[in-house]
């Protein structure tokens, strides 16, 4: 029996080819769109900038991440993710490099709302610092498993595949080491499940960090954009 | 219940001609010794017909915030509010209202060009504007209270501001437009202009005017402005005359 | 914070004199829009992303059932503006600026005050039920004349949305799923543009479209709002150079011309969208 994803793809460990833009916006030092699907997320990055007298750290950058949502006003969610992401930056940028300046970045959701939007917004994120020039450890890349209600495991869902979900793992992997940079699970799972999509995320996300490349080497080369459709 | 804005017989709902200003009253204010429990540096209160409205203008002063400080010229604050009290509607207003932002931002804008800024560098101006009693045309009669409430407290200017609003109702165009005719869906200009120079500094329209009927408003509120002049300018002058006894 | 850079004196002198020659920076005429691009439906009915040469602008139209204000028939139009700092670095998070709250109030007014939309046809049940549509507007990069793009993108995004189908049987209200019914589009009277002008040189020259860099410069602007129908929605000028009232006519003149240009290209991003959906 041939499986039929509710977006036409027949593989429940399918990556959608993601959809990256370099460079999209002109006054931001950095900035990128990156989408999984119809979920897409534009991420601007300042810095390294002069950083407000309250906030100036001695030793190394502070790092400051602003998320707004498609419609309304940012609540709680938006507070998560911008949490999370500055987390993970925390632990990314060579900000020792640059004391008592600021980089802020800053993502908007362009599209769709469902927790897909982390992983893009991550993604855009770390494209955008790259588009921009600062210091990276590693480049983080990351994406979306879910365990739906038969206890399959999907990786990239979309919106409506989300819905119907046991439990939701965003995962974010280093490329230099390998390893978990950051993880936010929600939901009821097991043990085992837990491990077999850590497995499935680790060598999705080798393959968001190929994009990556691809990205910036045609930036490099002096196209900017990418399509892969 | 709809009736005709300039009735057959040629009157307005408040017994006007289409081409005649409200009446004009005013009171320049610390000369005369009123408000000067407020402490401000000069004032006036001005009614235009059943718009009443008080303006206060304190400085040039130190400002009150550091980062107000400007090092070529001085920094110009206003503040806008309508009074609860002021209409038929008692609605609390906000604070944060974004219509009363507007009107300070526009007033503050159309000041700046006019008032020698460079005169004052590191210190401020501010100008409170309270509407006491609303019935149309409160931009209008905001920024002619605001040119004598300054000249009331000293402060230089390239020359006055005079303001006036006119609209177009069934075939008219109608001068000084009040609350009643605003309710009629007329569309209002409110036109600022510098005397001296004749020309343009405030223009301000809602609500739709077609564009053909546009030059035939925007005439008479010019028009307007000019016999508006002459009422400030002879206020002005006899408030001196009386401080010169 | 370190917010805009400011302007040197050379920079200034050279836009200005080179208007003085007839000549502006990016090589346009002083009656030109920069190049506009309209995407529809990125996101869905009543999305829109419009670029105006850098400027970009995007606004999402959504819409939500409420109870209105005592006993009224009439929907809600409601706009969101938000800076985002991402636009610029003079723009901080969560702070109301002045240019915010000026462009916010020309868009509700450009629309909602001219009744571009029929708010009566947004009600479902007088008194009970209505349609609240809100328009949220995201300012994503910061070239320049915000506000055209913002009123271009707003108008295209009303134009473009779609509400689900509404029945009323006695009081049962049911809201038809966009999938089971074919969503309705806003009945919107008529198209208001905003046309932004710079002045220079005391109120002599004059150019359509000013980019951030002539913004920073000119000693005033002049905005105008008008329709298809020649008819003037609003018009806004405040302080700045003086001008005469034959310069103000002539204005809104061309500004008539430039609306009517761009409700061609709002259109053509219409019909062009509508074609891929089939």
């Amino acid at each position: 029996m041939v499986l039929q994803r509710s977006d036409g793809r027949t593989d429940n460990l399918q990556l959608r080819p993601p959809t990256t833009t370099l460079s999209p916006l002109s006054r931001a030092d950095g900035s990128a769109r990156f989408a999984y699907g119809k979920s897409a997320v534009l991420a601007a990055v300042y810095g390294p900038k002069e950083v407000r007298l309250r906030d100036e750290l001695l030793d190394s950058a502070k790092i400051e991440v602003l998320f707004r949502p498609l419609v309304g006003l940012s609540g709680t969610t938006e507070r998560l993710y911008e949490k999370t992401i500055r987390e993970i930056l925390e632990s990314v940028i060579l900000k020792h490099l640059h004391p008592r300046t600021s980089v802020q970045t800053f993502e908007g959701a362009d599209d769709d709302s469902s927790s897909l939007i982390l992983s893009c917004a991550i993604n855009a994120t770390i494209l955008a610092l790259m588009d921009a020039g600062v210091g990276l450890k590693s480049m983080v890349a990351s994406v979306t498993c879910i365990i739906d209600d038969s206890n399959q495991l999907v990786l990239d869902p979309s919106a409506e595949e989300i819905k119907g979900a046991k439990s939701v793992h965003v995962f974010t992997f280093d490329n230099v080491s390998k390893d978990v940079t950051s993880c936010v699970s929600t939901g009821v799972y097991t043990y085992e499940q837990y491990k077999s999509v850590f497995e499935v995320s680790q060598s999705a996300c080798a393959s968001v960090q190929a994009v990556y490349r691809q990205t910036m080497e045609n930036k490099v080369g002096g196209v900017e954009t990418v399509d892969e459709e | 219940m709809k009736s005709d804005v300039v009735s057959p017989e040629g009157f307005r709902c408040d017994g006007r001609r289409p081409n005649e200003l409200r009446r004009f009253n005013c009171d320049m204010g610390t000369a005369s010794g009123g408000y000067a429990g407020s402490g401000a540096d000069g004032a006036a209160y001005v009614e235009q017909g059943n718009t009443r409205c008080l303006v206060l203008v304190f400085g040039p002063k130190e400002p009150s915030m550091r980062s107000a400080v400007l090092h070529d010229r001085a920094t110009l604050s206003v503040e806008f509010n309508i009074a609860s009290f002021s209409s038929g509607e008692r609605k609390t207003k906000l604070r944060k209202d974004k219509r009363l932002l507007e009107m300070a931002s526009i007033i503050k804008s159309t000041f700046e060009s006019v008032i020698l800024m460079s005169s004052f560098p590191r210190s401020e101006i501010t100008i409170q504007i309270q509407i006491l009693q609303f019935d149309g045309g409160s931009l209008h009669t905001a920024v002619n209270a605001t040119t004598l409430a300054l000249m009331n407290a000293g402060i230089p200017m390239e020359d006055y501001v005079v303001a006036c609003s006119a609209g177009f109702g069934n075939g008219h165009p109608i001068l000084d437009v009040n609350y009643t005719e605003e309710g009629m869906d007329v569309p209002v200009i409110s036109l600022g202009i510098t005397p001296r120079s004749g020309k343009v500094i405030l223009l301000n329209l809602e609500s739709r005017l077609h564009l053909d009927e546009f030059e035939k408003v925007v005439t008479l509120a010019r028009d307007g402005c000019t016999q508006m002049h002459e009422i400030l300018d002879t206020a002005v002058r006899s408030s001196a005359e009386a401080l010169a006894r | 914070m370190s917010g805009e850079q400011f302007l040197s004196t050379s920079e200034r002198t050279f836009v200005v004199n080179a208007l003085r020659e007839g000549i502006r920076v990016d090589g346009r005429g002083a009656y030109e829009f920069r190049g506009l691009s309209i995407e529809l439906g990125g996101g869905g009915f009543g999305s829109a992303e419009v670029l105006l040469g850098k400027t970009r602008v995007l606004a999402n139209v959504s819409a939500e059932v409420v109870r209105p204000t005592a006993n009224s028939a009439e929907g809600f139009v409601l706009f969101n503006t938000s800076f985002s700092p991402m636009a610029s670095p003079a723009f901080e998070a969560g702070r109301l600026t002045e240019e915010e709250v000026l462009v916010s109030r020309m868009l509700e007014k450009a629309v909602r005050r001219s009744r571009a939309i029929d708010t009566e046809g947004l009600c479902i049940v007088a008194g009970e039920k209505v349609w609240s549509i809100r328009v949220d507007i995201h300012v994503l990069d910061h070239e320049g004349n915000i506000l055209d793009c913002a009123c271009i993108a707003a108008i295209s995004a009303l134009l473009h949305f779609r509400r689900p189908d509404v029945t009323v049987e006695g009081d049962q209200v049911t809201i038809h799923p966009m999938d089971e019914r074919n969503p309705i589009p806003l009945s919107i009277h008529h198209i208001p543009i905003c046309i932004s002008f710079g002045f220079f040189d005391k109120g002599e020259r004059v150019v359509v479209d000013p980019t951030h860099l002539e913004e920073q410069v000119q000693d005033g602007d002049f905005i105008v709002v008008v329709n298809t129908h020649r008819e003037l929605c609003t018009m806004s000028k405040a302080g700045g150079a003086g001008l005469d009232v034959a310069r103000i006519v002539q204005c809104t003149e061309v500004a008539a011309a430039k609306a009517a240009e761009v409700t061609e290209l709002i259109r053509g991003a219409l019909t062009k969208s509508n074609e891929i959906k089939k």
